[in-house]
């Protein structure tokens, strides 16, 4: 399998075992976590919502499709996405990481796809950089599980 | 939508939530109304012969067995079919000193078919959220009939 591009200019995100690979020209902001809000009936993965530049802004954790849930701590980060296409422009959210992310140039000849993760409903594609898991997050699947009525149980 | 010149400021089960003030809404004071005692926290309003629920949350939205409310808030005054909500103190707040900003829930819309949220308002460093009035009127009509709640 071959990447459509040479480069990707992105930040890698440290969750649970593995990272998230995600272009840079995704990510509005990366800060810290404070001040979650619980939002009753949310599902497991949506840790509350924080107030970020005046902005409501929901946060996620999505470690723990992948194996144990992040605990928040200093060494936390939020990291703050643009609204994916089609959503309305204040649809902003965050996922949480357990440290703090690494920007990164990723020369695709460089990366090793693994077929790990495949079938993965939310990773679109799965690697090895520099012999450290990772994983290009599905945006379309990210989608459904915000917004959609098809979230997958944990 | 027009924009309510007040919002009113509910607290229950240590948690505060808003709700646009609306003319669909109704306020009556505890001693109006009738305890229920069915193994869970409810009181009825009954006016000429309409008797209408209202129930009793925790902090996740879930039935209370025991609460210290003091007001039922009720919704649907303009569909002619009450539920309430039983809060343990409420204010007033005019929209002029909040900045309501829109929030869409994530993880789907619940079983109810609406959002229970639609909006928070931002204060220097936190939020509070916003009820939305139709997914709330379709979540206390869902415990209404028994069919469960949430997702």
């Amino acid at each position: 399998m071959a990447l459509a591009s040479d480069r990707i200019h992105g930040l890698l995100l440290p969750v649970s075992d593995r990272f998230l690979l995600v272009p840079s020209a995704l990510v509005a902001e990366v800060g810290l976590v404070h001040d979650l809000v619980p939002v009753p009936l949310s599902p497991p993965w949506v840790l509350g919502v924080m107030n970020w530049r005046s902005r409501p802004v929901p946060v996620c954790d999505l470690a723990r499709f992948w194996g144990p849930p992040i605990t928040p701590s200093s060494r936390s980060r939020a990291v703050v996405f643009y609204p994916l296409s089609g959503r309305k422009p204040t649809e902003f959210f965050a996922l949480i990481t357990s440290a703090e992310p690494q920007p990164r140039t990723i020369e695709t000849s460089a990366v090793l796809l693994t077929d790990e993760d495949a079938v993965h409903p939310y990773l679109a594609v799965s690697l090895d950089i520099d012999s450290k898991r990772a994983g290009i997050p599905d945006l379309e699947a990210l989608k459904g599980l915000f917004y959609g009525d098809t979230a997958l149980p944990l | 939508m027009t924009t309510p010149r007040h919002y009113l400021e509910t607290k229950f089960a240590g948690r505060v939530f808003l709700m646009p003030n609306t003319l669909d809404l109704l306020i009556e004071p505890r001693e109006n109304m009738l305890v229920e005692r069915k193994g869970r926290a409810a009181a009825l309003r009954s006016v000429q012969g309409l008797v209408s629920p209202a129930y009793a949350l925790d902090a996740d939205l879930q039935p209370l067995t025991e609460s210290a409310w003091t007001r039922a808030v009720f919704l649907g005054t303009a569909a002619g079919r009450l539920i309430g909500l039983l809060v343990d103190d409420l204010r007033l707040v005019p929209t002029a000193e909040l900045r309501i900003e829109p929030f869409t829930p994530l993880g789907g819309v619940p079983k109810t078919g609406y959002h229970l949220f639609d909006a928070a308002a931002m204060q220097a460093s936190t939020l509070t959220l916003v009820f939305a009035p139709a997914g709330l009127t379709a979540y206390l009509q869902a415990m209404e009939g028994g069919n469960g709640l949430g997702k």
